[in-house]
């Protein structure tokens, strides 16, 4: 997600109502929005949050909190990755996206909600050629 | 990247920040001369050892390129040497030995440091489990 999607994500939260979501465009007011996530989720504003915006925001969380981790399996057991899987298929063109504009290991998330990998056996672990065969696969199948 | 908060044992004095991030590859990939994959059990793993974040299904991964399990983290002329950390019965982190006494780990997506020994301790790597070592071909 790029900054400005990230911010307009949250600055539509703050605008429905969680008064700790400070500020569009301020990299702190993000931060803390992100670190009050679990409190957030609790509102029953959360609900009326878009889709892609609640993508952004747990992709935002995500990144940070699987940012010093190695292992791809810890980053899947991470909340708010496993959110992004329950939002099942209509994640797809959101991760896609994301993928497109900056690989990070979104490929668990992807195969699970799909049911397919179209990874190369030769291609695992090379983040831009597993990126590619995923957007590919994304194209072929008009995801985006 | 926020590394106080997660290593508790790591200042300013023991460790230094070597690189820029990358996501290209992680710290077991890293510790055994690969900067171009990312090693772990749903990525880049040698064939034919079994996936998993387990103890064993690592040093398996790491016998099958040459390591074997050692006593020592002192270091050893003609060997390369690798720290296996592990937390909570999951392989969590690979570091390797410099020829000065000091480690080099690539930190998650983030940075390469160079560290000391127990910096690396701490409530997110664990600690160090298990030591291996590997002949190094030109010594």
């Amino acid at each position: 997600m790029s900054a400005r999607e990230t911010d307009v994500a949250f600055a539509r939260a703050n605008q429905h109502g969680i008064g700790m979501w400070q500020s569009t465009g301020a990299a702190a007011g993000t931060a803390r929005a992100a670190d009050n996530l679990e409190l957030s989720l609790r509102e029953p504003v959360y609900k009326q949050l878009t889709p892609e915006e609640k993508f952004h925001i747990f992709a935002y969380r995500w990144k940070r909190e699987s940012e010093l981790l190695s292992s791809t399996g810890e980053m899947a057991r991470l909340e708010s990755y496993q959110r992004i899987i329950q939002m099942g298929q209509e994640a797809i063109p959101f991760l896609l996206r994301e993928l497109e504009r900056e690989p990070d290991y979104w490929f668990m998330a992807l195969e699970i909600i799909s049911g397919v990998n179209p990874v190369a056996n030769e291609e695992r672990g090379r983040i831009r050629l597993m990126a590619d065969a995923w957007l590919r696969w994304g194209r072929e199948h008009d995801h985006i | 990247m926020h590394l106080p908060s997660h290593f508790p044992n790591l200042t300013p004095e023991n460790h230094s920040e070597d690189s820029s991030p990358t996501k290209d590859y992680n710290c077991h990939a890293w510790a055994v001369g690969f900067t171009d994959r990312w090693f772990d059990h749903n990525n880049y793993w040698p064939d034919p050892v079994t996936r998993g974040e387990a103890l064993r299904n690592y040093q398996r991964a790491y016998e099958s390129i040459g390591f074997r399990v050692c006593g020592g983290w002192n270091v050893e002329e003609g060997f390369e040497k690798i720290a296996i950390y592990e937390n909570n019965r999951r392989v969590t982190h690979t570091a390797r030995l410099l020829n000065d006494g000091r480690w080099t780990s690539k930190m998650g997506k983030s940075e390469d440091i160079t560290h000391t020994r127990d910096a690396l301790d701490g409530p997110l790597y664990g600690r160090i489990v298990l030591i291996m070592r590997r002949k190094l071909l030109t010594p």
